[in-house]
This record gives C-alpha cells, structure tokens and sequence, in this order.
C-alpha cells in the first residue's frame, strides 16, 4: 500500500507543474500589453509609472526569466499583491478558504449521502413507485441551473418563509441554503449512478448467496452489495468534486457568500490577474490533492488496484 | 426458461441478426420514451427559435413603460419585466442564445477533443505520450474553472464563454476519443485496411472514427444541456450576455431583483432553461440506452 501511494503521489508532480506553468502561460496569453490591462487601460497612468510597473512585474525580462521568478516567489508562497485592493493575494486567499471549504465540505456531505441512499433505495425497489418518482426527480434535478434553484430557495425559505438569511456568512444558517443548492446537482447524478450499479450487483451471485445463507436484508445490501459497488459510486464522487469546487463560483455569487469563489469571479469581472491567477492556482492543486485522495482509496476498496501499478 | 420462452428467444435472435446497427437504433429510439419526449420538446425549442420573428407576440427589445411588471395574463402570457417588455417574446428570443452557445461549443469541444484524441492514440509513442500530459494537465482545471480561465484571456461576453466552454470541453473528449482508438486499433478490420493500402488519415477518419461515434453521441447530447446551463449560470453573474440581449442567464440576473413582488419574471426564463435542458438530457438517455451494444449479439 505505502508504494501505491509513494507511485501515485509521484505521479501527481508532472501535472502540478503542468498546473503552474498553464497559470503563468494564462495572464501571458492576454491579448495587448499587461500593464495596460493592470492600469485600467492606462489612460490616467503615465508612461513613467508603466514603466515602473512593468519592471517592478518583471514583465520586462524575457519570459523564461520571468518564470524562474515566478516559481521563485511561488516557492516562498508569494502570489503577489492584489491590483484592486493592494492586499497581498496569499492573504486574501487564506481569509476565503475556511468559507468555501465549509461549504463545499457540506454539499458533498449532502450529495453523497442523499445520492447513495435515494440511489440504493430506488435499486432494492426497482420498477415501484419509489424507484419511478426518484429517478423522475433525479432526471429534473440534473436539468436545473444551481443558480436558478438558489434563486427559488430563496425566493422560498427566505422572502416568503422568513427561516433562512439571503445572504452572507454569519451563522451556520447561512450554509444550508447554498449547500443545497451546491449539492442538487451531484445528488441527482450520484443516485443515477448508484442506481444502475447497485442493479448490476444485486443480480450476481454472490447476492443470491449471502440471502441464501439466512443474512437479513440490510446486511446483504448495506454490507455485500453496497460495498462492490463502491468503485464506481467513488469515481463519480472524484469527478463531482470537480463540479462542486467550481459550482461554488456560481452559488457563492448567487448567495453573496465570502467564500473563494466569490472573490474568483470578483477578481474575473475587475480583471485583477495576480488575484485571478492565484485563485485557479489554489484550486486546481485542490482537485489534483483531492484526486490523488480519491486514487488512494481505490487502493483500499480494491487490492487489484493497487498490484496493478 | 421454459421452451416457448426459448423458442421466441431463438427467434428473436435470428430476427436481430438481420437488421443492420442503424435499424436496430432506430427502432429503439422511436420506442424509447425518453428520447421521444427529448426530441419532442427540442423540436418545438428549435421551431419556436427558428422562426422566432413569427412567433413572438412581440419586440424582444421594446420598451412600454405603461406595460411594466404586468403579472402573467392573456395579454402576456408570462408577463411583463421592469421595462414593459414582454418575456414571453423574450424567452423565444433566448432560446436562440441559448441553443447557438451549446451546439457551437459542443461542436468546438467535440472537433478539437477528437483531433487530439484520434491522432495521439491512433499514432502512440512520443506524440500520445505528449498528449497525454497536455490532457492531464487541462484535466487538473476542473468543470468551469478551464472556462474561467480563458474567460480570463479573451474577456467577457457571450461569444467569449462559446469559445471558453468549447476549448475548456476538448480535454474530455480527447480522453474518450483515446480511450476507444487505443483498443480500436488493435482489432482486425484496421489491420485490413492497412494491408489494403490505406493511409493514416484515412483509417483515422474512414475506419477508426465512425466506430467511436457511439459514446461520442451521447456525451455530446448531454453535454449539449451541460454548455448551455453553463453558458446561462456565467451570464448571470455577469460574464456572459450583456443586458438588453434577451439571453435567458442575462434575464434572470436582471430579473432577481424584482423577484419578491414579481416572481414571473424570474421564473419563466429559468423554467425555460430546465426544459431546454431536460429536452438534452433525455434524448442522451435514450441515445445511451439504444446505442448500448448490449442486447444486440
């Protein structure tokens, strides 16, 4: 197992520099002059502070020069300064991460749960109502926009019912709304999936087995089959993560919560590209880490796996 | 199985064996609930914006200052927003918008996933392994966040996150269309057209393609509903379609303010985007369930 790890942990080095250089390429590729596009067009600028910016951003140096520096500064976790608020980005980073991470924890708290359960539900009662009304719902879920869906709940729990706050991040109050919202999505794939693998499990034999041998049901579903289905449901699960890291772009703005996605989609509109830059950094190391997790535990959940490598 | 179970089984084998593929695609989907109902309501969606000038009751863009926050009536079947206009007509409008982004990135996602997933499987050695870490390293910039960042290049607007969804696609595609010519590749009928005289390009596109098509049609339609509920989600936070264009995201985003008091005005363009993209979602459903080569030996 310790190799397995070790091999998969190496593995995931390539792609984090893959990772830093695709960042450092990405403001490079923005057509027109950078120092323009920093100074709001410069019009109000003068040639003298451009010139001083461009040389304080290195961005007079040839460009492999520029990226030793800015692997240099990386290094040293130095993401540079915010051009908005003049705060350094790792700063401004640090303050947003405990918010998102709350919220993107309990959406996939909510999605995993929600989607094996009403998933393996609607398997054991295939063709019933259950089974029907589920998938139907499931189907409709997949189809709507997480933003419009905040909206509705708002509209609903909030304006009409008075439960729940609009906005911010003062309470635990402020996540359920957002979560929800954040988790619909995955959910509804989650129990698509769930459903259609624990079918193909329960039809093998050593179901018919472990029923035959006297097991109550629940052992038989929760404990034999929900386990050989796991491989799949953990894929899927691997790839939703992706979903809901992003999805906080969208439902933070739509809730005004003060997380990571928020200040990405902030720093987007006013095109402040050191804080730009340092959001898709964080977050694109936090799916490759979240990955190699969801690859580890293919190791645990099957010993194939891991003699394969 | 008792005999006259097997007997029709029998049967039924010997009847599948005569039809082609296709037939037998066809046949399933024109008995297959969900694709009939998907086609069904895109082919409204598609009528209604094709001939949208028709139509449309009336001006996408006209202003009636009188006609403001008009609830839902025979007059205006779904209102009317904070400048008179009137949604219905606006929301035929959007699905113009709406239907235009997803196929265009579609396309974009599929051709460029292809291209580079055709070439580095079919080809191997340094130019897969290239490829590859091409691949890996897009991949690594999860969902929307590969579209934020070329967002983040080329700037805001509707055009923009077209390109941005159908460049920020290509990685997955790449990665399927891979996966199925590297075991592909290897089958006979390759082999034959090879000793046949056929060139590279021409086992890419003649032999190899058209037997990848299957999963190919079935991501693409789901993703179709995919780009467009993106495309919607990042003009309502203001990086997509700019007001006044009656872009269903861009509606919905104006219309969030007034939504207390006037709940029509945000809910008819986000009801429009769930069917729209239900429509996709269903006829990928069917699509996956009749193109499954299960069931067909």
């Amino acid at each position: 197992m310790g190799r397995y790890i070790l091999f998969r942990l190496v593995g995931s080095i390539p792609v984090l520099m893959g990772v830093v250089i695709a960042v450092f390429m990405m403001v490079r590729l923005v057509p027109g002059d950078p120092v323009k596009i920093l100074t709001g067009g410069g019009a109000r600028v003068t040639q003298e502070q451009q010139d001083a910016l461009r040389r304080q951003l290195g961005l007079d140096q040839p460009l492999p020069v520029q990226f030793v520096s800015f692997v240099g500064n990386l290094s040293r976790g130095d993401l540079g300064t915010s051009y908005r608020s003049k705060r350094p980005v790792s700063d401004e980073i640090r303050s947003r991460i405990p918010n998102s991470a709350k919220l993107a924890g309990l959406a996939l708290l909510i999605t995993i749960v929600v989607g094996v359960l009403t998933g393996v539900i609607a398997s054991t009662h295939k063709g019933s109502l259950v089974d029907l009304a589920t998938m139907f719902v499931a189907t409709i879920a997949v189809s709507v926009p997480g933003f419009w869906f905040g909206l509705m709940l708002i509209l609903f729990f909030s304006v009409r019912l008075g439960w729940l706050p609009v906005s911010g991040a003062d309470s635990w109050k402020n996540l359920i709304l957002p979560a929800a919202t954040l988790g619909l999505r995955s959910s509804a794939v989650l129990a698509r999936v769930t459903r259609s693998t624990m079918l193909d499990v329960l039809s093998q034999d050593f179901v018919r087995t472990a029923r035959a041998k006297g097991l109550r049901e629940r052992i038989v579903i929760y404990r034999h089959a929900l386990r050989n289905a796991l491989i799949p449901i953990v894929t899927l699960v691997g790839l939703e993560l992706g979903a809901l890291l992003t999805g906080t772009f969208i439902v933070e703005t739509v809730f005004a919560y003060p997380g990571l996605g928020l200040l990405g989609i902030q720093a987007l509109q006013t095109r402040d590209f050191p804080l730009i830059q340092g959001i898709v950094l964080v977050t694109a190391t936090i799916y490759v880490v979240a990955n190699l997790c969801v690859d580890v535990l293919y190791g645990f959940l099957d010993p194939r796996i891991r003699y394969m490598s | 199985m008792s005999v006259v179970q097997a007997h029709s089984s029998l049967l039924g084998l010997k009847e599948r064996e005569s039809r082609s593929f296709a037939s037998i695609v066809r046949r399933r989907l024109a008995r297959s609930y969900h694709a009939v109902a998907g086609a069904t309501i895109l082919g409204a969606i598609a009528l209604a914006a094709l001939f949208a000038p028709i139509v449309a009751p009336a001006d996408p863009l006209a202003m009636t200052i009188e006609d403001q926050f008009q609830a839902p009536s025979g007059k205006h079947l779904f209102g009317t927003d904070e400048f008179g206009r009137d949604i219905l007509t606006r929301v035929i409008y959007g699905a113009r918008y709406s239907l235009r982004v997803g196929v265009l990135a579609t396309l974009i996602a599929v051709g460029g996933g292809t291209l580079l997933g055709l070439t580095s499987g079919y080809f191997g050695g340094w130019i897969d392994g290239l490829g590859q870490k091409l691949i890996d390293v897009l991949l690594a910039f999860p969902g929307l966040l590969l579209a934020l960042m070329i967002i983040a290049i080329l700037g805001t607007g509707l055009q923009n996150v077209l390109l941005a969804l159908g460049i920020g696609g290509i990685p997955y595609y790449a990665r399927l269309m891979r996966g199925q010519v590297l075991s592909l590749k290897e089958r006979e009928f390759v082999e034959a057209a090879r000793v046949i005289g056929a060139g590279d390009t021409r086992i890419m596109l003649r032999h190899l393609f058209p037997n990848t098509l299957s999963p190919l049609i079935v991501v693409a339609s789901i993703d179709l509903g995919a780009n467009i509920l993106a495309a919607a989600a990042l003009s309502f936070i203001g990086l997509g379609a700019q007001p006044p264009t009656p872009e269903w995201g861009a509606m919905l985003s104006a219309g969030r303010d007034y939504m207390r008091d006037q709940w029509w005005i945000a809910t008819f363009p986000g009801l429009a985007i769930v069917v729209t993209v239900l429509g996709f979602n269903l006829i990928g459903d069917g699509l996956r369930d009749a193109l499954d080569p299960r069931g067909l030996e």
